[in-house]
Order: C-alpha cells, then sequence, then structure tokens
C-alpha cells in the first residue's frame, strides 16, 4: 500500500507554475529521496502533503486516507525536520523537545520516557540542559531532528537536514535516518547531495520545474540516461595505432591521449574494462593505475536536469 | 496547553526585560510620585516685594503707600529712570506703585464730578500670584477711597483715608473644613500612575512582542502547522499567555503603587481607586496591542526594543506625563488628542477629581477611547500579519520555496 500517494498536483504562486500535475507514490518501509535543484519544487511538494500549503489541483492521500488541513489523526502519524533548525533559544534541549513531543503526545509520563528516548537517539545526553545558543551547529541539527521524531512518527520528512553540518554530524544524522528506518518508520528526504541520497535512500525521484523527471532505484536513474562508464589508464608510451584499435572497440564514445594518460567513455557495459586491457596486452602496452568509473547518481542528475547554473 | 506553558517560559526566561521594564521602571514612577508633596493644607503666604515713589506727597498718596508697604516686603528704590529700570531688571522689587505729582488732587476732583478716575503707573518684574493679588489689593484702596469721596463730599482727604484704612483692615476669616464627600487627591498616586503608562506600554509591548516573534519564526510556523493542534487553537493559546504577561506587569506595577502610596489613600473611596486602576488596566490592553503589533513587523530583539522605547517615550510625551500639556504649545497639544496616552490621563484625572470621581461618564468616554486605540493598533498588526504572509507568497513564487497558508 501506498503510504503516500499524490496524484495530478498542481500549484501555482501568481503566473508562477510550483507543481504542473504532479505524482508521487511512496511506499510503506522506504526510504524515498526527493532530488532537485533549488526551485524545483521539494519544499512546495511536501508543505503540500502537510496541508501547510494549499494547492490549486490534486489529491493527496496519506495512509490510504485523503489528507486535509484538520485531519489531526493524519498528522499524529507524521514527523517533520524542517530545513532551518526551528527550536525555541529559552527552552533547553529537554524542553524543547518536550514540547515539540507534547503537540503529539498529551501524557506527561509517556512524553517523559519518548523524551528521553530521543534524547539518546540524538545522543546528545549530555546537553540535555544546554539551551540551544550553547550548542554547536552539528548538536543544533540533531536537536531539530529529536524534535521532529520523539513522537514516532510512523512518517518522517527530511527537509535537507544535513546543510552546514560537518562531516560527523552529517554521518551520525544520516545513521539515524537508517536507524528510525529499520525500526518502521517510512522516510521522505529532500537533498542536494547526492552521496547522501545514494548512501540511504531505496528509491529517488529526481524533480525539477515542478515536474517529476525520473523516478526509480539508482541502477534504474544510471540505465536511463546515456552517461557511459569512464575509463582513465596511464600509459606514456603508446605505440601507433593502439588509440585507434581502443576507439575501433564498439563500446568506446569517445577516446582521447594527453601524453600520459588514455581517456575513454564507453557505453555502460559489464566487460568494458577487460575488453580495453585485452587490447592494451594484445599490442605489449606498458600501463600504469587503471581507473574505472561508472556513471553515478551526480551524472544523472546532471544529465537529466542540465548543467547550467541555477539561481 | 502545551503551546501555552512554552509561551509562558519564553517570557520568564527573559528575566532582564522583567528586572528593567517592569521592576526598574515602577520603581522610577516610585521615585517620581514620592517627590510630590501631596499636603494642601498648609498656610501658604508669599509677599512681593514692593517699592512705591511718592511723587505726589498729598494726604491719599501717603494713606495708600503706607497701605501698600504694609502689605508687602518694602523695597527702597530711587525715584530716577536708572533705578528703577535696575529694581525691577534685577528683580529686587516685584512690583512698584509710580503716584504721579496731583494725583490726591485729581483724585478728589475725579471722583466728586464722575470723571474718569486718575490712574497709577505699574511696573512688574515677574507676573505672579502674590504680584496680582497686590494690584487688586491696590484697586481694591482706591475703590474704596473713591466712595467714601463721593459718600461724604464734606470731609477733607485725611478722613477719608482714615475711614479707608479702618476699612481695608476688615478681613474675613477663613478656614478650611474637610468634605467628607470631597477626599483629597493623593498628587503622588496619581503621578505614578501617569508614569505607569510609560512602565505599562514598555514592559507588555516588548514581553509580549518577543513571545510572539518566537511562535512567528516560519519554520516554527512550519512545524506547529504540520502537527495535530488546530491552528486556532494555537493562536489561541499563545493570545492566552500574552494576555497572562499583560496581567503580570499590570498586576505588578498597580499593587506595587497601592502597596506604597496606600497610605496616602486613607480617605479616598474605594471606587476612585478602582477606576485608576481600571484604567490602567485598559491601558495595558493597548500595551498589548502595540507588543503585538511590534511583533509582526520585526523579530528582531534590538529592533522591538528600540521601537517601544521610541514610541514609549513620544505618545507618553505626547499624553502629558514627561511635561503638562499646559505648559507646551497647541500644535502638540492638538497632536496630543492622537494618543491613547492623553485619553488615559484624562481618564485618570477625571477619576480624581474632587468634584466627584470614581466611574464617571467621563471616565468611561476616555477609557472606551483607550480600548478603541487598542482594537485600532492590533487591527493593524493583524493587516500587517497578513500582508506578510502575501509577501512571503509573492517571494516564494520566484524561488518556489512556499510560505505558510494563513492561520486557520
Amino acid at each position: 500500500m501506498a503510504i503516500v500517494d499524490v496524484r495530478n498536483l498542481v500549484k501555482r504562486y501568481g503566473d508562477v507554475l510550483a507543481l504542473d500535475h504532479f505524482n508521487l507514490q511512496i511506499e510503506q518501509g522506504e526510504v524515498f529521496g526527493l532530488l532537485g535543484p533549488n526551485g524545483s519544487g521539494k519544499t512546495t511538494t511536501i508543505n503540500c502533503i502537510l496541508q501547510l500549503l494549499t494547492y490549486d489541483k490534486g489529491e493527496i492521500e496519506l495512509f490510504g486516507q485523503p489528507m486535509k488541513p484538520t485531519s489531526y489523526d493524519l498528522k499524529r502519524r507524521i514527523g517533520v525536520v524542517p530545513q532551518d533548525v526551528a527550536v525555541f533559544d529559552e527552552l533547553n534541549v529537554r524542553e524543547n523537545i518536550d514540547y515539540f513531543c507534547g503537540l503529539y503526545v498529551t501524557d506527561a509520563t509517556e512524553r517523559r520516557a519518548l523524551v528521553d528516548e530521543a534524547i539518546a537517539f540524538v545522543g546528545l545526553e549530555d546537553y540535555a540542559k544546554f539551551r540551544p545558543k550553547k550548542l554547536s551547529g552539528g548538536l543544533k541539527r540533531r536537536l531539530n531532528i529529536a524534535c521532529g521524531i520523539a513522537h514516532k512518527p510512523e512518517l518522517i520528512f527530511f527537509d535537507e537536514p544535513t546543510v552546514a553540518v560537518d562531516p560527523q554530524s552529517r554521518n551520525s544524522i544520516l545513521e539515524g535516518i537508517q536507524r528510525l528506518n529499520a525500526e518502521g518508520a517510512t522516510v521522505v528526504y529532500t537533498s542536494h547531495y547526492m552521496e547522501e541520497v545514494e548512501q540511504i535512500c531505496s528509491r529517488i525521484m529526481i524533480m525539477d520545474r515542478g515536474e517529476s523527471l525520473a523516478c526509480g532505484t539508482k541502477d534504474d536513474l544510471v540505465r536511463m540516461v546515456s552517461t557511459g562508464e569512464k575509463v582513465e589508464i596511464e600509459a606514456p608510451d603508446l605505440p601507433d595505432g593502439t588509440l585507434e584499435a581502443l576507439g575501433g572497440l564498439p563500446f568506446v564514445r569517445r577516446f582521447s591521449h594527453d601524453g600520459t594518460t588514455i581517456h575513454l567513455l564507453c557505453d555502460n557495459g559489464p566487460h568494458n574494462l577487460a575488453n580495453i586491457l585485452g587490447v592494451l596486452q594484445e599490442r605489449a602496452v606498458v600501463f600504469g593505475r587503471v581507473y574505472s568509473e561508472p556513471p553515478t547518481l551526480n551524472d544523472v542528475f546532471l544529465e537529466i536536469t542540465g548543467k547550467e547554473l541555477r539561481d | 496547553m502545551q503551546v501555552f506553558k512554552a509561551a509562558l517560559k519564553t517570557f520568564f526566561r527573559h528575566p532582564i526585560y522583567l528586572l528593567i521594564y517592569v521592576v526598574w521602571l515602577s520603581c522610577m514612577g516610585l521615585f517620581m510620585g514620592m517627590s510630590v508633596n501631596d499636603v494642601q493644607s498648609e498656610e501658604y503666604v508669599q509677599r512681593p516685594n514692593v517699592a512705591v515713589i511718592d511723587r505726589d506727597g498729598g494726604q491719599l498718596s501717603a494713606g495708600l503707600k503706607a497701605f501698600v508697604l504694609g502689605n508687602s516686603v518694602p523695597v527702597e528704590v530711587d525715584d530716577t529712570e536708572r533705578a528703577l529700570q535696575d529694581a525691577v531688571m534685577q528683580e529686587r522689587a516685584h512690583y512698584i506703585v509710580i503716584i504721579p505729582e496731583g494725583f490726591s488732587t485729581s483724585f478728589a476732583q475725579a471722583a466728586a464730578e464722575g470723571k474718569t478716575m486718575p490712574v497709577l503707573q505699574t511696573v512688574v518684574s515677574t507676573q505672579s500670584a502674590e504680584v496680582t493679588m497686590m494690584d487688586n489689593l491696590v484697586d481694591e484702596y482706591l475703590n474704596v477711597a473713591r466712595t467714601y469721596t463721593l459718600a461724604l463730599p464734606d470731609a477733607g482727604q485725611d478722613q477719608v483715608v482714615t475711614r479707608t484704612d479702618a476699612a481695608m483692615e476688615h478681613a474675613v476669616d477663613v478656614s478650611v473644613v474637610q468634605i467628607a464627600e470631597a477626599p483629597p487627591v493623593s498628587n503622588s498616586f496619581l503621578l505614578y500612575l501617569q508614569f505607569a503608562s510609560y512602565t505599562i506600554l514598555l514592559s507588555i509591548a516588548v514581553c509580549s512582542a518577543v513571545v510572539m516573534s518566537r511562535f512567528g519564526r516560519e519554520e516554527t510556523r512550519r512545524r506547529i502547522g504540520s502537527s495535530p493542534i488546530p491552528q486556532a487553537s494555537v493562536n489561541l493559546q499563545i493570545a492566552a499567555a500574552c494576555f497572562v504577561i499583560m496581567l503580570v506587569c499590570w498586576a505588578f506595577v498597580a499593587g506595587l503603587g497601592l502597596a506604597v502610596f496606600g497610605g496616602k489613600l486613607v480617605g479616598v473611596g474605594t471606587d476612585v481607586i478602582a477606576a485608576a486602576i481600571v484604567s490602567l488596566f485598559c491601558y495595558s490592553l493597548f500595551g498589548l496591542a502595540f507588543g503585538f503589533l511590534v511583533g509582526q513587523v520585526t523579530s528582531n530583539e534590538l529592533v522591538m526594543n528600540a521601537a517601544s522605547n521610541i514610541t514609549g517615550l513620544i505618545i507618553s510625551f505626547l499624553g502629558g506625563v514627561w511635561v503638562s500639556l499646559d505648559l507646551v504649545g497647541e500644535p502638540i497639544a492638538t497632536i496630543a488628542k492622537f494618543t491613547p496616552t492623553y485619553y488615559y490621563n484624562e481618564a485618570l484625572h477625571a477619576a480624581f477629581d474632587a468634584a466627584g470621581g470614581g466611574f464617571t461618564p467621563q471616565v468611561f468616554a476616555n477609557l472606551g477611547i483607550v480600548c478603541l486605540f487598542a482594537l485600532a493598533v492590533f487591527a493593524a498588526g493583524m493587516a500587517i500579519s497578513r500582508w506578510k504572509v502575501g509577501r512571503m507568497g509573492a517571494w516564494n513564487a520566484s524561488s518556489t520555496k512556499p510560505s505558510l497558508q494563513p492561520a486557520a
């Protein structure tokens, strides 16, 4: 069953079309990555799903039920971790988590246990009495996450939670998200960072200008694009005809030699490197380091959304 | 109640604001109130310095001179132009009477023939109540002398002077009687309450604006908006918390004033005191509305403080807290009528009116205007809130980062 089901969603800001008949289905237990450049409509999508924004057209269902601004029973099952740290500077770590958890859980005893668990989950036990101003950027991010997950939601929206975070904290956050998913939560994750999405997401959607451009697993996406495998081989002394022989291989699309290294761009294939090395051995070419890079999500993203700079 | 509790915690986590705006400013009000003398039944006699230049030398002029100097502090001044100017400029003489030559004769003739009476030359250095009183006494002496001249046509001027002196010695005994229904007005408490308008505006506006701005941050609104708490309930809880903040500030300011000046209010009707405290409450509503407005305009605490302080100073001045409106020009007095502080002060004075204070129609009318000011400022805050939501939507149209929808 799709836990999130968005059909033909249209959202306009005046003359600007932010979402253009957008469709999205997320299954229970997934970590779903929503990728897109700035202004692609990621946050608009999430806000429409959460009913924080009105929309012009379309249907949104969560947990198999229509989502409306007054669907408080559905909202109770959702957690949100916004992009910017949204906590109260006047309250300490425990009070902040308790406050946001209290919006969902009214029983104080139950809440106390949940707050303790959330503090332990993000590793803020030593900072429970600290106010946010005394926390580092990474610790603030962890507090931000704790505030969104303390009530143990079944569906959690993470909106770029690792922006401006050091590598250690980022790693900790990503591990935490995977643990939440392992405990049964469905996660919707938006980010600019391809490696993060590659690392934790089971399915990925690339969207731009309010439209879904591609959706699937990472392998599905890689297969969709023409960007092929890049191969680089150190070979300073290249006998005559070798480069042409490499270029004659059926899967090689482009080839060049800069005096020290051979650069090849190949179609995706299972035995590309073996065939290339076979040609070099036939011609007794002495070569050094060999580097092969299959297409990455970054290649996919750039090919689909274009390489021009965005605002 | 989660939002309500968090809002109050936010308020109480700003002890500096409480200390400066509520406690310290209230203490300043106390000091100002204590500096005023409440005792009004003391005898207050002050005689002006008076010089009499008698160029006539007649019996009437001699009698007048003796009378004037007997009711003042006599000052010797030479009858030269320079000496007269110096006496006035140096304020050695507050009042100088110059009796011209031939005054006694022309006075008697004019009185007998019903012609225009000759006038004295008088010079006043400083206009004051004492000098005015002396001027009236001189006029009164001459009127009595004129009456005797008419009534006793055969009498000589010496007899007229004797009878006039005797008549002028008669005085009516006056005593101050305290009437139970007309309580003494405590100027100390009144001044404290006037100054409290500044205290109340600043304390409530800054504290409530800080709380509102915390909940007004976009990401916080987003987080709260996605929770299962209805937005109306969230708004209501924040409003309730701000109302409690207002009550705390009002109760502290009013309670402190009553505790310190309570002794001076013995004999003052409870309705008068209640009317004054209710006036302060109505003005507190304006402070709350102003805090709401400031909270919508900015979330920068420095700007909040600056805006509240500057506005507080200006409308307190225009309301007559710092300088009596009797001493300012007509244009400023007219502008003052466009501030709530003016009507708050009018309500206070009406409540303390010795001729019948308490909850008079005048008090209600002025407090009604204060409440209307509060309503107008609140409406302006609401308009700005709506405009901001619209503006964020427009901005997001270019970046497609969405804004939040208006509170339901």
